[in-house]
């Protein structure tokens, strides 16, 4: 048995858009695979594949060419029971009620379940998402963010092992997209697999272990986030300004030194590799009573400009 | 067989709250209601009226529903994107196509009940009596309405819905035509027209289950033909099911 959940081996998807045309590749020579117990983001361009791969996953598209395999053997319809797809777009039958929407997917998903059960699993799931009191109203009634959730709960109801998440925070309220995050972030323990599409790369970075990049349905990149980016794999600065001399009081420090120091003038920045280690610096300094004009925590991980200088760039 | 059970009865909620059940019902509902007004015009042929004109309407928009239904099913699926929500659950292509047959022909013999009821409520008060011995009519009525729907979905599995509406209907009228085109063909058309013509007709004839006569004349519909009508409507259905599950099988969602 493979210890991978999914595999693409030399997957191609190619379209005809004429008849009297060759075929166009949407997706070249995809390679990759994906653990379990892990988060890969997926980036790329508008029009890079990201999709077009998950709907290969899903057995929506067929390749051209190249094989998918679900935990070591050749991915089958059946082998969705295990798998929960959150799409783009809301896609919801208008006409059904939330909770009769997530009765239909748990009967398709989880056909064991008695009447009891499934009633708990659906009444568990609406608290969760914060959609209980919402639970007998028309899909078509709800909001794009309401749907989203639903759209979550579709996809996770029924605990599957590989999560596909297209654009999990389309649409979504700065607090929904906290939430999602979290939601996201529970689901990675238990030997579960969780591939992301997104474009808000500054709120997947924390929490995912792989990058994935496509570009004009190529695979350019394919890593472990903390061996592509180590220096920002955890990392937290401290700007300090200040009058005092804080390179000595470092030295003075039995503390592990940080990984740069950076001066100009009275201002001086520190950059970390363990957080916890910028924390007992903080708590050292202040205990030295120094002089603190400012001083600034930034994580880089969530730091825009920092990310698009050093990654994007490189990458896409 | 549980998840095609499960989609069947999703598709058939689905069917059943959309707007056009509701419009089919009234619409339908209004020409019977006519039907029997216009029955009291003849005093001889009033049982003749009413059974014309009311199954003119019931297979009229009966047909329209049942060809929309099937249309809407598939490629409106396709279209509004929830096919992939149900296509991402342990369901075959196959399972999902009888699935929305089966909901397709659930909804529209709900349909026909409905008016079957209304029919003999009106009846009733006409002092028309019971339908009782005639009930067979609107059996073999309502197939025809399913192998509309079957050849609707037929289409919408490869085809957008505009263009699988527009073949429906155009399969509609020829299956209507062919027959009248077939009896009226003179004796000096050419050999291969007429064995074209008659080719058609033999496999596509929806006068067939236009058997309103029975009703209106005395004349005899046996057991026999009523046996023949439904295994000739039963052998198109599962054709054009075998069809659409071929066509659907490899199609790529966009």
């Amino acid at each position: 048995m493979s210890k991978f959940i999914l595999e693409l081996k030399n997957v191609h998807k190619a379209f005809k858009l004429d008849l009297l045309k060759k075929n166009s590749f949407i997706l070249k020579n995809i390679n990759c695979s994906f653990l379990g117990n892990s988060c890969t983001v997926i980036l790329g361009h508008n029009g890079a594949g990201k999709t077009t791969t998950f709907r290969l996953i899903l057995g929506l598209l067929y390749p051209s060419q190249g094989e998918i395999f679900f935990k070591g053997r050749k991915l089958t319809y059946k082998d969705k029971k295990n798998i929960g797809y959150m799409p783009e777009t809301n896609k919801l039958p208008g006409n059904l009620s939330v909770a009769e929407i997530l009765y239909f997917h748990t009967n398709h998903m989880m056909e064991d379940l008695n009447k009891s059960q499934r009633k708990d699993k659906i009444k568990n799931k609406l608290l969760e998402i914060d959609l209980w009191k919402h639970k007998d109203k028309r899909i078509k009634d709800l909001s794009k963010g309401m749907g989203r959730r639903i759209s979550w709960a579709l996809a996770s109801i029924h605990d599957p092992d590989l999560l596909i998440l297209d654009e999990p925070f389309e649409g979504l309220d700065p607090f929904g997209k906290k939430n999602m995050l979290e939601w996201i972030d529970k689901k990675k323990e238990g030997n579960k697999s969780i591939i992301i599409s997104t474009h808000e790369l500054d709120h997947v970075l924390p929490i995912c272990d792989k990058i994935l990049v496509l570009k004009n349905g190529e695979m350019i990149l394919c890593q472990d986030k903390k061996d592509l980016l180590p220096s920002i794999a955890d990392t937290l600065t401290l700007t300090l300004n200040t009058n005092e001399n804080i390179k000595e009081l470092i030295n003075q420090s039995q503390l592990e030194p940080p990984s740069e120091i950076v001066e100009q003038g009275r201002k001086v920045t520190l950059s970390f590799q363990k957080r916890q280690l910028s924390y007992n610096y903080l708590e050292y300094f202040l205990d030295k009573k120094i002089t603190l004009n400012s001083f600034l925590a930034n994580d880089l991980s969530q730091d825009k400009p920092f990310l698009e200088k050093n990654f994007k760039d490189n990458i896409l | 067989m549980k998840s095609i059970y499960t989609l069947t009865k999703e598709s058939f909620l689905i069917l059943r709250r959309g707007k056009l059940f509701l419009s089919s019902l009234v619409a339908s509902m209004l020409v019977i209601i006519f039907a029997n007004i216009a029955s009291s015009w003849g005093v001889e042929e009033f049982y003749r009226i009413l059974f014309d004109i009311g199954l003119l309407g019931f297979d009229m928009i009966g047909g329209m529903t049942a060809i929309i239904w099937g249309t809407y099913l598939i490629a409106e699926a396709q279209k509004d994107g929830s096919v992939e929500a149900q296509l991402a659950s342990p369901i075959s292509r196959n399972q999902w196509v009888i699935a929305k047959f089966l909901s397709l022909t659930l909804a529209l013999s709900l349909l026909s009940c409905l008016l079957v009821i209304f029919w003999q409520l009106l009846m009733l008060l006409n002092n028309f009596g019971w339908l009782s011995k005639l009930s067979y009519l609107f059996v073999v009525h309502t197939l025809g309405w399913f192998v509309l729907g079957s050849c609707a979905l037929f289409f919408s599995t490869f085809c957008e819905g505009t263009t699988a509406l527009f073949c429906s209907l155009c399969l509609w009228g020829m299956g209507l035509l062919s027959r009248i085109v077939f009896d009226s063909l003179p004796q000096d058309v050419d050999v291969i027209s007429a064995n074209i013509i008659g080719f058609i007709y033999k496999i596509w004839d929806l006068q067939f289950f236009n058997i309103s006569f029975t009703a209106s004349t005395s004349a005899n519909y046996s057991l026999e033909q009523f046996l023949w009508t439904i295994t000739y409507g039963l052998s198109i259905l599962l054709t054009l099911l075998c069809a659409s599950c071929v066509t659907f099988a490899r199609k790529d969602i966009n």
